[in-house]
């Protein structure tokens, strides 16, 4: 794996976010979950900066779903792993759990 | 909606293109939640919040965004740049006799000016190697009476160094020559006395040893500090120089210093060697003999320097000797450029910019007529999506071609010419060594070539404003007519500045001859003229007596020669390199006061000269060192008196080395001059004010000069003997800015007109072919070709005898505001108008029938059916 290809903690926070939503995966929805997981707020700029960035690595694609059918419903951009994302994810996973063998974090807010 | 309207304003704004629809809808749904939630006070909060967070990515991003834009969108710029040169060298290719005489001219017609700048850089331009030259000033006397500047005398030079407010310190030195003896041959140096400070006053120090100091003036050692110059020639760059000892006059001097190579000080008159000098009465008594350089307090200028210096000598002024003030007078020290070639220079310059005005002109018009012929496919791309400042981008690369070309062709020609225009000035010209190509020349020839490239690209890209894809491509002739009126216009233009040209090249020919064969005084044809220096260490030459017998005696020897018809001595004839013996201020009766050059003449000279003696008598042998002195003036100065009749009045004559005596005016010499000063002249007789060298005037042809020198060396081998030349070469010498200026002119007005008709033959060819169905039309309709062929004569008629008066009167205009200035340029005449316009007309005519001919002697018939 090319150096270019090292994910940033916010960048392998935002690819986890979408890989837990799956289908659910808009940026609003990734955004709420960030926000839960973390416990911070989120700021919508930083988050869809992010997203889209990803998407320009090819990590990301998008996918426009049909409208839902209620009043003044719209149609959403929904973000899929690519191969390549799946990949680099797994990278930076197993690297950060290679790297925590024998190491238990004590509680964090 | 819970997101207010400045809020989608704000997003709108900041958030990145095309996500800022899809981001305001993700807030209102989000904030809608929340206000369910918690209240609306809450979402409306928690908006701002996310609003005001997202502002830097937001920004952050942008920004990055923009500078990928923009670097993208240069680079296909600069690819569409190199498209259009490649497509431009293409077609330059395509068309080679064109492509090859646009360079040519343009080539010829910026190496013009950047010749003519190389010279006038070298010779005129070029900062001088001193400190701050512009506030270096050179200080003189002047004699008040009169007006004119002479050089300070020792009493006058420390007053001026001492307590001046406006010059920092003055230094100062007195011209002077030595002889040394290189190689067993005796050979005359430049020695100038210098006071020790005058190289810190120039803000020069010395390569190597040291500078002087003021003891140096007082000890009474010989020292001497050397040129550069002098060093590689005299001591062949020897690095041990320092501390040797040279002989100088027949006594050792110790050199100590070496000064920096390009260190010449005074122009014209460059020292090999300086030696340190106290100016006091003992060594200069009040002879005017100081020159006087000062250096400008910070601040101060020139003229306040001038009031001071006057005023300064006010207090002290007193009377000389023959009750005469004197003043100051304070001029810039650190140029060369004198008046005459400043003007010479702009006159130059004004005669090769108009060429290469020409020359653009005629570009342009070639390539309008290329253009012309080019509308249906500039059409096309027009109509196919090209923008119009794209096409124009593209024709004007076509033109920064040549231009290119044009540029490169014009510095090696303005190597080649520099170096051909430089064998047309005085061999001894200072600085013309350095007249070349350097940077600063290359750079001009470089912005030149690009404001050529402006001027030829502007009215081709221009056009393009009037081109309607819809006419062009439906093959109306209007536009063809709109873009031949332009140029109709730069036809008429090349042929008006060509008229300038010629008329300016014919006046400035005709002065230069007028100048070369004016009346002199004397007959220059058959006259040739050396210098002859006695040796200084020579002891037996103390006596003026004996050096008066000496010449005289080397005088009958020269008559001896064969080949001699005669001979004459002189100090300072005119054009002679050597300077005059002393002044005479007069006093004449008539209340007129006037200084005269004094010179010596043998009881031959005038008869060798062939200078009339227009009353009194000549000097004979029987004025002898021991008879009553005497002296002839010239005509000039005989009109000051009353009646013109000088004869039997005394004036006082100061030669250095001699008392200011008493000189009965015996004779009354024709005035004689080499170019336009005459000058107020006084003859001592030889024998009456030798000094140890003299100008030699021999009457026979320049193939006695060896013998004269052979037998000079068999009089005494110790002789100096320099600057043996005729008089037609000194008088050459002497009109060489002229020579310059008239050659100039004849070349570019010789070109000029060559490339007006070029213009107009090109011209012709384009607007005839356009015209060729017509013709076709008219010849079948029964109209005959001479017919014909007078129309279309008498239309290109019409343009040049336009140009022609248009170009007259611009002279007309010329010679009102510049006559003067210029040379030669007051003799334009009606024989001048009319020549130079005929000789136009008749070159115009000749280059506008070939292309007429050639379209009426071909077949109208193919011309209709293509049409």
């Amino acid at each position: 794996m090319a150096k270019g290809d090292w994910l940033g903690d916010f960048e392998l926070c935002v690819l986890l976010a979408v890989r837990h939503l799956g289908e659910e995966a808009y940026g609003l929805r990734v955004r709420q979950h960030l926000e839960q997981m973390t416990g911070r707020p989120m700021a919508v700029g930083a988050v869809y900066n992010t997203l889209a960035r990803l998407k320009d690595k090819g990590l990301l694609r998008i996918r426009i779903d049909a409208p839902r059918p209620v009043q003044g419903g719209r149609s959403r951009a929904c973000f899929l792993l690519t191969a390549a994302g799946t990949r680099a994810l797994s990278f930076s996973t197993s690297v950060l759990i290679r790297m925590m063998a024998g190491w238990t974090p004590g509680h964090a807010k | 909606m819970i997101v207010t309207r400045l809020q989608r304003t704000v997003v709108r704004w900041l958030a990145p293109r095309g996500e800022a629809g899809g981001i305001l809808d993700d807030l209102e749904e989000e904030a809608r939640q929340i206000a369910g939630e918690r209240g609306p006070r809450s979402a409306r909060r928690w908006l701002r919040w996310q609003i005001a967070h997202s502002t830097v990515p937001w920004l952050t991003r942008r920004y990055r965004e923009w500078r990928t834009d923009s670097w993208r969108t240069m680079t296909m710029m600069h690819r569409g740049w190199w498209l259009d040169s490649r497509v431009a060298v293409r077609r330059l290719a395509q068309s080679r006799g064109f492509t090859t005489l646009a360079c040519l001219t343009l080539a010829i017609g910026i190496s013009s000016v950047s010749t003519v700048f190389s010279l006038a850089y070298a010779l005129w331009l070029k900062p001088l190697p001193y400190r701050e030259p512009g506030r270096l000033v050179w200080l003189a006397a002047r004699h008040e009476p009169s007006g004119t500047s002479a050089s300070l005398t020792v009493d006058e030079f420390g007053f001026h160094r001492n307590g001046s407010q406006t010059l920092d310190d003055v230094a100062g030195f007195v011209y002077g020559a030595s002889i040394a003896r290189i190689d067993g041959e005796p050979v005359r140096i430049v020695a100038h006395n210098a006071s020790p400070n005058l190289f810190r006053v120039l803000g020069v120090r010395p390569a190597m040893g040291r500078d002087f100091t003021e003891q140096d003036a007082t000890t009474g050692t010989r020292l001497a500090m050397l040129s550069h110059q002098a060093w590689v020639r005299r001591f062949a760059s020897d690095p041990a120089v320092i501390g040797t000892s040279m002989m100088l006059d027949g006594e050792p001097s110790e050199v100590v210093g070496v000064m920096p190579p390009g260190f010449t000080f005074p122009r014209g008159l460059e020292a090999a060697i300086w030696r340190p000098a106290a100016f006091n009465d003992a060594n200069y008594g009040d002879r005017r003999v100081v020159q006087a350089v000062g250096r400008l307090a910070a601040g101060r200028t020139i003229a306040e320097a001038a009031l001071e210096a006057e005023t300064r000598m006010r207090t002290i002024g007193r009377p000389d000797a023959h009750g005469a003030r004197w003043g100051a007078s304070v001029s810039a020290a650190g140029t060369t450029a004198s008046r005459t070639s400043q003007m010479s220079f702009q006159a130059l310059l004004g005669i090769v910019g108009l060429f290469l005005l020409i020359a653009c002109t005629n570009l342009a018009g070639l390539l309008l007529a290329r253009n012309a012929s080019r509308r249906t496919e500039l059409a096309i791309c027009l109509s196919i999506g090209a923008s119009r400042w794209r096409l124009a981008r593209a024709l004007f690369v076509e033109s920064a071609l040549v231009a290119l070309v044009g540029c490169l062709a014009g510095i090696l020609l303005t190597a080649y010419a520099a170096r051909a225009l430089s064998t047309l000035m005085p061999a001894h010209t200072p600085g013309l060594d350095d007249v070349g190509v350097n940077g600063i020349v290359v750079g001009l020839t470089a912005m030149l070539s690009a404001l050529s490239a402006v001027l030829i690209g502007l009215l081709p890209a221009l056009s393009l404003r009037s081109l309607r894809p819809s006419e062009a491509l439906s093959g109306s002739r209007t536009v063809v007519r709109g873009a031949s009126r332009a140029q109709r216009a730069l036809v008429g233009v090349e042929i008006a500045l060509a008229v300038v040209l010629v008329l300016g090249a014919g006046v400035m020919l005709r002065a230069l001859r007028g100048m070369v064969e004016q009346d002199r005084g004397y007959e220059p044809r058959g006259l040739v003229a050396l210098n002859v220096s006695l040796p200084f260490s020579d002891d037996s030459y103390l006596q003026t007596a004996t050096r008066a017998r000496f010449f005289h005696g080397l005088l009958d020897r020269m008559r001896a020669i064969p080949g001699v018809r005669d001979a004459g001595a002189t100090t300072g004839f005119p054009g002679s390199r050597l300077g005059i013996l002393g002044s005479a201020p007069i006093a004449a009766p008539g209340g007129a006061q006037l200084v005269g050059a004094v010179h010596s003449a043998s009881p031959d000279y005038f008869r060798t000269m062939a200078i009339p003696i227009k009353a009194g008598r000549a000097f004979t042998a029987a004025d002898t060192t021991q008879a009553p002195r005497v002296a002839i003036v010239n005509e000039l100065i005989a009109r000051e008196f009353p009646g013109g009749n000088p004869i039997g009045h005394h004036i006082p004559v100061s030669v250095p080395g001699d008392e200011t005596a008493l000189f009965e005016i015996v004779g009354v010499a024709g005035n004689i001059r080499l170019s336009e000063h005459i000058g107020y002249r006084v003859f001592i007789p030889l024998a009456q004010g030798s000094p140890y060298w003299i100008d030699l005037v021999l009457r026979g042809d320049e193939s006695v000069l060896p013998v004269v020198r052979q037998t000079l060396r068999a009089i005494n081998p110790d002789l100096l003997i320099e600057n043996d030349s005729s008089f037609r070469q000194i008088i050459s010498d002497s009109l060489a800015l002229q020579r310059t200026q008239s050659a100039f002119a004849l070349l570019t007005g010789g070109l000029s007109v060559i490339v007006a008709g070029v213009g107009l033959y090109a011209l012709l060819s384009f607007l005839l072919a356009q015209r060729r169905r017509e013709f076709g039309i008219r010849l079948a309709l029964g109209s005959s070709p001479r017919r014909l062929f007078r129309d279309a004569m008498l239309s290109a008629l019409r343009l040049v005898v336009a140009g022609i008066v248009i170009g007259e009167v611009f002279t007309a205009v010329l010679v009102r505001a510049l006559g003067s200035r210029v040379f030669g340029l007051t003799s334009a005449d009606a024989v001048a108008y009319v020549g130079a316009g005929a000789l136009v007309l008749v070159v115009a005519l000749v280059a506008a029938a070939i292309p007429v001919r050639r379209v009426l002697t071909t077949d109208p018939l193919p011309a209709l059916r293509t049409s």
